[in-house]
């Protein structure tokens, strides 16, 4: 007998002269596999059960049918829920690329941004991106704020640029300022945070304003990098002096004396915490997606979000998550796939393990034909919808911002694009941000504000516009409470449509 | 200044398969449509019906026709309206029952298919409008027409006159100026913005007057018998204290926006609490008018205190330019978008709390 076949605590000795099989012990180890597989069975049944009560407790508390039956009408919204609040009321945009000048950006839970190509349109969705980069990079590092959150560009690049008279003796572009109005948790007063940055030949300047909208007490902050304090003489044994950032701080009006500094870890100086905390948080809270979101991969991978979720006021942080064990989070997308009418969905493949059955992968699989498939085999539109379906089922508490979800999109899906948009923002409490020229998306909006789903106010229509008369334009198109728009569509943009209808006669 | 045009759908046929003139037809409903009125969708049936004649028509072109149309004018905010509380049948429905009646309320012309004679229409009217004209009054203030005789029926032609006349005449009766001038406007409209700095000049008292708010009350008045339920009026004006300054006459005293709360309080009709919004911003843009979320506007050359009647009747003739969708529209929306940001905003909750300035 050898060990191999000994039971755990089996203490008689081992006769030298074994040459058979010891039927005792195997008997014994048969009886105990056939235990360990029974309660394999009964803890896989057990998880089972916990699964499928929490999806029922899930579904009890997040979802509503959307499929009423024939003849029926949609019943009113049973449950009161609390209506979605824009994380970030406004956004502030001094010159940056075309938008020259300054502009303040209203925000909805769900911002819909339209207009012709180059009138910056993407820029406003960029310089979101870029101050919450800048915040979230800067919080460790002041001074490196602008060279860390411009890591590809140098920042004079996208900066407007104003136009020098000849004798001028240095080149400079124009003060790049971007901020939001953010609310704060809790109290719900509105907070505004700005950084500043001048970029010119004699040293870089950068500035930090942190404070209650329309409050007094503004904490500033100003950084320069004095170049021309710099002693280019070699001092020997100290090596050479370069140039040294001074911090001023601003404080009731008036000014500190500057601060020679080599590092500084307070972007925003001894502001209100709670301000701060708040808008460190939400930069980390930021989720982007540029127009094109890279080739199909043979898999998906899910797109990543941080384990950071907002204050469960929605009762669902945390509840649908991705993971191989538990089903809620692929149930939820799938249930998605089908509402947006797309005949994917993820399939479960199945690995026995320790006597049980369990999930080991999920996979791509066409609903028609049951068939798998991956990911880079179907439709291009699909792999490019697809993460932004992930961020906006499983993000909550997030600020999601997308350029043009429509492309490679049939009309038909373009508007049910409005659907998943608005799911997101009242079930999941994100708020989203699109830049789009799809109208279909927009008829979808109205109507389902005309449906009460949405309110005139969680919608805010922007129309950007670029002309050589007045130059970049922000103008917020209202809805009415039938989903109507209250103020006129500016010409040239849907009325191409109707020229194509009734052009060509002549 | 707009019609509510109601289309059968049995009218967006092409009998000839499509042929030149059948398109021509087309295109000037179509466009007559756009320039003169609203496309009414008297609720889902409705618009079903539209749609299923759309689907046939765009089979018969190979393309098209109607839908990217209807789209386009709905896009923009004007151009479609729905008919409050929505009807459960069609205008084909009711064309077949010869029940046209019923659409007299919601409806100011009324588009039928030359295919087939709608029954109930009385002999003198289907005279008129199958065999000498094509198109025919059908009661007061419905007419009907064929596709082919739209851009000549009364309705059109009227609109035509009041878009090219643009003088009201003294002595024409207060009721005649708001039903034929503003009240087309008004009743299909959700929101109504009027836009004058010296809109409450009218409070302003002086040494020889003693402050008439007439002017608002009437508008008020009016407004409130025909604007639809849960619609809202902005009211943007100048301060009373920039108003006072630069009245000629030195003893002018300022108005308070508790005098224009007293003002609302004077109409009868006005009852719609919360739907009544105040911008005072004494950088008021010099022009006026009164834009219609409809997607119309209509500039009056004088401001509005020029509107003055004398036992009903208007004292002196009233000069006005009609705006219609495009650039002009956009720039007086993007002056009110200016006064909603620059000014102080205020809400009349009721006639007792008055106006209540908004953060």
């Amino acid at each position: 007998m050898s060990d191999s076949t000994r039971t755990p605590g089996d203490e008689r000795p081992i006769s030298p002269d074994w040459v058979g099989l010891d039927r005792e012990a195997m008997k014994t180890r048969q009886e105990e596999t056939v235990r360990r597989m029974r309660e394999a069975g009964e803890r896989w049944r057990e998880e089972q059960k916990r699964s499928e009560e929490q999806l029922q407790a899930f579904l009890d508390r997040h979802a509503d049918d959307s499929r009423p039956a024939e003849g029926k009408t949609q019943p009113r919204e049973a449950k009161q829920r609390p209506r979605p609040q824009p994380l970030i009321e406004r956004l502030h945009v001094e010159n940056l690329k075309s938008l020259a000048g300054r502009h303040e950006i209203p925000l909805a839970p769900l911002t819909l941004v339209y207009g012709p190509n180059s009138a910056g349109k993407s820029t406003a969705l960029k310089a979101l991106q870029l101050f919450m980069h800048a915040v979230d990079t800067g919080r460790s590092d002041a001074l490196n704020l602008w060279r860390r959150a411009f890591p590809d560009v140098r920042p004079d690049s996208v900066v407007t640029w104003e136009r020098q008279a000849e004798d001028t003796p240095f080149s400079q572009t124009r003060t790049l300022v971007l901020g939001v109005d953010y609310r704060l948790p809790r109290s719900g007063d509105l907070a505004r945070a700005e950084l500043g940055f001048q970029s010119s030949d004699i040293g870089p300047w950068q500035s930090s304003t942190i404070g209650l909208a329309g409050g007094p007490d503004q904490a500033r902050k100003e950084f320069f990098l004095n170049f021309e304090d710099a002693d280019p003489i070699d001092r020997g044994d100290f090596g050479s002096i370069g140039p040294r950032w001074e911090v001023s701080e601003w404080s009731g009006g008036e000014r500190s004396e500057p601060m020679k500094r080599d590092v500084d870890h307070l972007l925003f100086g001894d502001a209100d915490v709670h301000l701060q905390r708040t808008l460190f948080r939400l930069a980390g809270q930021l989720t982007h997606f540029g127009p094109h979101r890279g080739n199909p991969a043979e898999k998906y991978s899910p797109v990543d979000l941080d384990d950071i979720a907002g204050p469960d006021h929605w009762g669902i942080a945390g509840a649908p998550r991705w993971g191989v064990a538990g089903f809620e989070g692929h149930e939820v997308l799938n249930q998605l796939l089908e509402q947006l009418e797309i005949p994917h969905s993820f399939e479960p493949t199945f690995t026995s393990d320790q006597g049980g059955v369990r999930v080991s992968d999920w996979i791509l699989a066409d609903r028609r034909s049951g068939a798998p498939v991956p990911l880079s085999e179907v439709g291009y539109g699909v792999s490019q919808l697809l993460p932004v379906i992930d961020a906006c089922a499983h993000a909550t508490q997030r600020v999601i911002s997308i350029e043009e979800p429509e492309l490679h999109l049939h009309p038909r899906l373009q508007a049910r694009l409005a659907n998943l948009f608005a799911f997101s923002v009242l079930r999941r409490g994100n708020q989203v941000i699109v830049e789009t020229h799809s109208e279909s998306l927009l008829l979808r909006v109205r109507r389902l504000v005309r449906s009460g789903k949405l309110l005139p106010d969680e919608v805010a229509v922007l129309y950007i516009d670029n002309t050589p008369e007045v130059g970049v334009s922000v103008r917020r198109l209202r809805l009415g409470e039938q989903g109507e728009l209250l103020d006129p569509w500016p010409t040239g943009f849907f009325d191409d449509s109707l020229a194509d209808v009734l052009g060509g006669w002549e | 200044m707009i019609g509510r045009f109601a289309i059968d759908a049995d009218a967006l046929t092409l009998p000839n398969g499509g042929s030149l003139g059948a398109r021509l037809e087309h295109k000037r409903l179509a466009e007559c449509v756009l320039e003169f009125g609203l496309l009414g969708v008297l609720g889902p049936n409705d618009a079903k019906a539209l749609f299923g004649a759309m689907e046939r028509l765009a089979d018969q072109l190979g393309y098209d026709f109607w839908r990217p149309l209807m789209r386009a004018i709905d896009s923009s905010g004007p151009g479609v309206f729905r008919a409050r509380p929505p009807h459960d049948m069609s205008v084909h429905d009711y064309a077949l029952a010869g029940d046209l009646e019923q659409l007299q309320a919601v409806v100011d012309l009324l588009v039928l298919g030359s295919s087939d004679r709608a029954p109930g229409v009385p002999p003198t009217v289907a005279r008129a409008l199958y065999d000498d004209h094509g198109y025919a009054s059908f009661t007061n203030g419905l007419e009907v027409a064929l596709s082919s005789a739209v851009d000549q029926s009364e309705t059109v032609h009227r609109l035509k006159a009041l878009h090219r006349e643009t003088i009201i005449p003294a002595g024409t009766l207060r009721t005649a100026v708001w039903d034929t001038y503003f009240r087309p406007l008004a009743r299909v409209s959700t929101e109504v913005n009027i836009f004058d700095r010296f809109l409450f000049s009218g409070l302003v008292k002086t040494s020889k007057f003693n402050g008439n708010a007439s002017l608002l009350t009437w508008l008020l008045d009016s407004l409130d018998r025909d604007l639809p339920r849960n619609a809202t009026v902005n009211l943007f004006a100048r301060s009373g204290n920039r108003v006072a300054d630069e009245n000629h006459d030195k003893t002018a005293q300022p108005y308070s926006v508790g005098d224009i709360s007293d003002a609302v309080k004077k109409s009868r009709r006005w009852r719609r609490n919360g739907r009544l919004h105040l911008y005072v911003d004494d950088a008021l843009d010099h022009d006026r008018h009164v834009r219609f979320s409809c997607g119309h506007a209509i500039m009056p050359q004088g401001g509005f205190d020029k509107l003055r009647f004398r036992e009903g009747a208007l004292l002196k003739p009233f000069s006005y330019a009609y705006v219609p969708p495009g650039d002009g529209l956009n720039r007086r929306a993007d002056e009110e978008a200016k006064a909603r940001s620059r000014g102080i905003h205020y809400v009349h909750r009721s006639k007792d709390e008055g106006f209540v300035r908004q953060a």
